[in-house]
């Protein structure tokens, strides 16, 4: 069964500050926010529960003590809109890269020095949520995003998820 | 003094010192500018970006450092022919801005993650083009092999158009290649540190101005910078002449004679 998992920092993300400084210099002033999650795509052949609950134990994927994470049943691309957390106007960009060697060398440290030997890694990537202010149309500006900084087509693939 | 180039700092670069070193034993007059400093393009006649981690690079590395305004005016004078390299992360960040390989005015390639992983070790580089070919390249010798050292995780030339590829390879545009000992093209790793295709170590625009170099010739352009079993035979027992300089130098004495050349073609008679 195919399930996901999106991690996020509770300190204060670096990253994604640059990013949205960067945007905001290339002329998307309407750009809210930007908020970043690290997810990766396992096939996990045995209870899903148990086997999430056993991963977020290793203390690979995810610091309890910076981390919050969040998991759905299904692909990345089925991820759960942020508009929940009061986001009334957000658009989400899923950024992998193609060849990732983070994929294999995962799936090596898990199933070789972890003992998961039911479980697949299968994708990794970037989920950005790019949040604008009342009124903009968060789908056309995620659009901008991913052109201006958030993928390079060349050794990326851009997937927009969804937005206003 | 022969010209003057400014070596850029970004939050994050850590090869500056040594970049304007090597510059400067090219008899070139070496200055540090910030990537918040009014840049007074006028009064600098190429440009150096070093290598090290520009914004710590977030989102991809090069990516942040590109977009800033330093580096659209050095897009500028590049475009006034003016030699740009660019060393490691310096070179990420020429591919993220479009200036190399120079196709359009965006990014046609990428540097994408090394398929092994980070790699830091020496490696060997073979002149591809006629050493005239580019601003880099005109004090070495038609094929020469040089040992560089490695150290990245994002090195590997990337692009997913095919155009791009055909038009790389008709106009000279890689300069330098990983090689075996035997010069032949490295297509395996170690020899090839990443997985780069037609294993470019470098790659130039269509005038051959700009370069986006991965390996660091500034920790190879002086003896006293290659481990002992690197050193040609004899040299280990004369310490008084490891302080010379070696062959990887001769892309800053290029550069240094690139510049001069341009000086004195704008001379009037």
């Amino acid at each position: 069964m195919l399930i996901s998992l999106a991690v996020r920092l509770l300190i204060p993300d670096t990253t994604a500050i640059s990013a949205l400084r960067s945007l905001r210099q290339q002329s998307l002033a309407a750009l809210l926010e930007l908020r970043r999650e690290v997810c990766w795509g396992f096939d996990i052949a045995s209870d899903v529960e148990a086997a999430v609950d056993r991963l977020l134990r290793t203390d690979v994927l995810v610091n309890q003590n910076k981390h919050r994470v969040r998991w759905w049943a299904g692909d990345l691309e089925l991820a759960p809109s942020v508009n929940g957390a009061g986001l009334l106007h957000a658009a989400s960009v899923l950024v992998e890269s193609r060849d990732d060697p983070d994929v294999p060398a995962m799936q090596q440290l898990l199933s070789r020095r972890l003992g998961f030997a039911d479980l697949r890694v299968v994708r990794h990537g970037t989920l950005w949520h790019v949040v604008t202010a009342d009124g903009g149309s968060s789908a056309t500006l995620a659009r901008h995003a991913i052109d201006a900084l958030l993928a390079n087509p060349h050794g990326q693939i851009a997937t927009l998820l969804g937005g206003s | 003094m022969s010209g003057r180039v400014a070596v850029l700092l970004f939050p994050g670069t850590n090869c500056e010192e040594e970049s304007l070193r090597v510059a400067r034993l090219a008899g070139l007059e070496a200055e540090l500018v910030r990537w918040n400093q009014d840049l007074d393009a006028d009064s600098f006649d190429g440009y150096v970006l070093p290598g090290g981690w520009a914004y710590e690079d977030r989102v991809r590395a090069g990516a942040i450092a590109a977009r800033e305004r330093i580096v659209s005016t050095i897009a500028v004078e590049a475009s006034r022919g003016k030699p740009v390299l660019g060393i490691c992360n310096g070179a990420q960040v020429l591919v993220e801005t479009g200036l190399v390989p120079g196709h359009s005015g965006s990014a046609a390639m990428a540097l994408a993650a090394n398929n092994r992983g980070y790699r830091c070790a020496w490696v060997k580089v073979k002149l591809q083009v006629s050493p005239g070919r580019t601003a880099f390249t005109s004090a070495f010798a038609p094929g020469q092999i040089v040992d560089l050292p490695v150290a990245h995780g994002e090195g590997r030339f990337v692009t997913d158009s095919r155009t791009t590829v055909e038009r790389l390879i008709a106009g000279s545009q890689i300069p330098f290649a990983y090689c075996t000992a035997g010069g032949e093209l490295a297509t395996e790793f170690p020899e090839n540190p990443n997985g780069s295709i037609y294993a470019a170590a470098a790659v130039c625009n269509p005038a051959g101005n700009v370069m986006a170099l991965m390996p660091h010739p500034e920790r190879a352009s002086w003896w006293w910078q290659h481990p002992p079993h690197r050193r040609p035979p004899g040299l280990a027992a004369r310490p008084d002449r490891l302080n010379v300089a070696a062959p990887a130098h001769a892309i800053f004495r290029s550069m240094a004679a690139h510049i001069a050349q341009r000086t004195r073609s704008r001379l009037p008679c």
